[in-house]
């Protein structure tokens, strides 16, 4: 259980995409965020769940 | 396009939705699972998973079950619950039904059940579903049926809105197969059956107060009879029973 709520499950980390882009996902692990390039959005992970939503993702600048 | 107001209410209500009768009664569990034939080898997604009654049916017989909602709540106890069940293939998974996290033709099976009529964009939703089926994937979903007749219809809608400031509109049946053939699915099966909710039950379990339920008592018997009978069993100011339909149809994205 403590493993499940610190990370997120690879059944869901291989199948998810953008909801936007519906391009593949980087990981970042350390961040807890799943980052999509092409979108330059970071999709944050919270208590092992992806909030796959635009409105709560983080702008990236670079 | 998600509504947030939707998300927190239903956080809100994950454990009342949970232990709800109505919500874990077997009767159209039986129909979906019927209509749905989970295999091992099936990859399912249940939309709108509520507290993973739906999910758990199908992970019965499944492969692996991706339980989405946009409502932390509700996933938070879907989790919990799948986890005493020792159903270790449901995954909970946030997603908005009108832009789904998931890749083209990932899915063999995908479920919905009685909540289209919370979503913004209905066309949106099954769009979504038939670009993340697979060829012959399945697509089972069950909602509350608009009735034919637009005064019904229109009554029913706001008693809903009323209850549930989230609820954005019921199809009707004729709606309903519209949506689905627009979307490139073919129906191959369906089933409406009546369903009739103990509505001090159902009117609370939306959080609301004495006084809200006394506003909306009155405001729904003050209504034209012959509109209001059809749905409601009233008896003297207070109303028994609420009495409407849900259609539960069963789709393929052709091979």
């Amino acid at each position: 259980m403590t493993e499940e709520k610190s990370g997120v499950d690879p059944r869901l980390l291989e199948i998810l995409v953008c909801p936007l882009t519906k391009e593949p996902l980087e990981y970042d692990a350390q961040a807890q965020e799943l980052i999509s390039r092409k979108a330059r959005l970071a999709f944050p992970i919270r208590d092992g769940i992806p909030i796959m939503l635009a409105d709560e993702a983080r702008q990236l600048d670079d | 396009m998600p509504k947030p107001d939707t998300a927190a209410q239903f956080s809100r209500q994950a454990e009342a939705y949970a232990r709800s009768a109505t919500h874990a009664s077997d009767a159209d569990l039986d129909i979906i699972a019927d209509f749905a034939a989970p295999g091992p080898e099936d990859h399912c997604l249940d939309i709108a998973c509520g507290p993973g009654h739906t999910a758990f049916r199908v992970a019965r017989t499944a492969g692996l079950v991706v339980a989405a909602d946009i409502a932390p709540g509700m996933l938070a106890t879907t989790r919990r619950l799948a986890a005493e069940r020792g159903l270790d293939n449901v995954v909970v998974q946030f997603a908005d039904a009108g832009a789904l996290p998931f890749p083209a033709a990932s899915f063999d099976l995908v479920t919905c059940r009685i909540a289209a009529h919370h979503f913004p964009d209905v066309p949106a939703f099954v769009s979504e579903v038939a670009r993340v089926l697979k060829p012959a994937g399945r697509f089972v979903i069950e909602d509350s049926m608009a009735p034919d007749d637009p005064a019904q219809a229109a009554f029913l809608d706001e008693l809903e809105r009323r209850r549930d400031a989230t609820h954005a509109l019921s199809l009707s049946r004729g709606q309903w197969l519209k949506v689905l053939n627009d979307a490139g699915l073919r129906i191959t099966d369906e089933k409406i059956f009546a369903k009739t909710h103990d509505f001090p039950d159902w009117v609370r379990r939306m959080g609301l107060n004495d006084g809200q339920v006394e506003a909306i008592e009155s405001w729904a018997i003050s209504v034209p009879a012959t509109t209001r009978q059809a749905l409601l069993d009233v008896e003297g100011t207070a109303i028994l029973r609420l009495r409407d339909n849900k259609l539960i149809l069963r789709a393929e994205r052709p091979s």
